[in-house]
């Protein structure tokens, strides 16, 4: 067992011999020809990733990160309504669905119910 | 099959329908009640609470089917050996239920309450749509405030600004739910 790993793990440091701490870094454990590739296959998803999460998340805090516009909501009585509302329809509405749900559950439970072990 | 029909029928529609059926005039269900009392029915969307009512009656009525197939689904799970175990035990019904079967699904039932938080404190259609924020502004939820801020005030900050106000109730929400499902690895 404790081979198996030992050569494992020498493999690419035979390959990366020469290569400073720099760029063993930056290419881990890849061989050389598999450098571009990886580049490759890695940078629609980071594009992605940037445009449609960090980027969207950035600028929604950067539109709220004025605080005079949370003075502005705490005086206005209609978000202290809406909280009120948010706060019933997620304390009231939810549990009582999922109670209903858990009792409709054993309901519909197959006679016998459960699964067979075997 | 006809239980999970509410859960499988596009939404906006059937908000839609609902929002005209509670209609106080000439709405389907005070026709009903007129029909079958000769009364008058309540005027479901110009009263707050019974606008907010409507509401969560319809976010119920909407997602009932999905919470139950999911708690189906974990209590099928339960090998029947225990519940067999339980029975030559003694225990029946109610007590196979309380001691046996709810430890076992307790965890789903706690995480299904969770994600069923998170999923609707973002929800906007079943309140949009079937009360419109109600009777002057009084049934909005964050959603459909922030909307309201955005678009129809022109002011998409404060809109921003109304909903960032979930948020120190959603991240320890999303905490909980992720050390949980680390958590829930192995019940049996």
């Amino acid at each position: 067992m404790a081979d198996v790993i030992h050569t494992q793990q020498v493999l690419p440091a035979q390959a990366f011999a020469g290569a400073t701490a720099r760029q063993r870094f930056w290419r881990g454990h890849l061989q050389p020809g598999e450098y571009f590739w990886a580049l490759a296959f890695i940078i629609p998803y980071v594009v992605v990733f940037f445009a449609f999460v960090v980027y969207p998340i950035a600028f929604g805090v950067w539109l709220g990160s004025k605080p005079e516009l949370y003075s502005t909501l705490l005086d206005d009585p209609v978000y202290w309504m809406t909280v009120v509302n948010t706060a019933l329809y997620l304390g009231v509405a939810i549990n009582v669905k999922l109670f209903l749900a858990l009792l409709l559950s054993g309901f519909f439970m197959p006679r016998g119910g459960g699964s067979r072990r075997c | 099959m006809i239980f999970v029909l509410p859960w499988a029928v596009p939404q906006l529609p059937t908000y839609i329908s609902i929002h005209w059926m509670l209609n106080g005039e000439w709405g389907m269900l005070n026709n009903i009640i007129w029909h079958l009392t000769g009364e008058n029915g309540p005027n479901w969307l110009t009263d707050r609470w019974l606008a907010l009512g409507s509401v969560m009656v319809t976010h119920i009525w909407k997602w009932l089917p999905f919470w139950t197939i999911i708690l189906l689904a974990g209590r099928m799970a339960i090998p029947s050996d225990i519940q067999e175990a339980a029975r030559v035990d003694g225990a029946t019904g109610f007590k196979l239920f309380y001691h046996v079967n709810f430890p076992l699904i307790a965890n789903l039932y706690l995480i299904c309450t969770l994600l069923s938080t998170i999923f609707s404190l973002g929800d906007f259609n079943a309140v949009f749509f079937v009360s419109g924020g109600g009777p002057a502004n009084s049934t909005h939820v964050l959603a459909t405030l922030g909307i309201r801020y955005a678009f129809d005030m022109a002011d998409p900050r404060l809109g921003v600004a109304s909903v960032m106000t979930a948020l120190p109730l959603l991240i320890p929400l999303v905490i909980i739910l992720m050390r949980k499902f680390r958590t829930s690895q192995v019940q049996l």
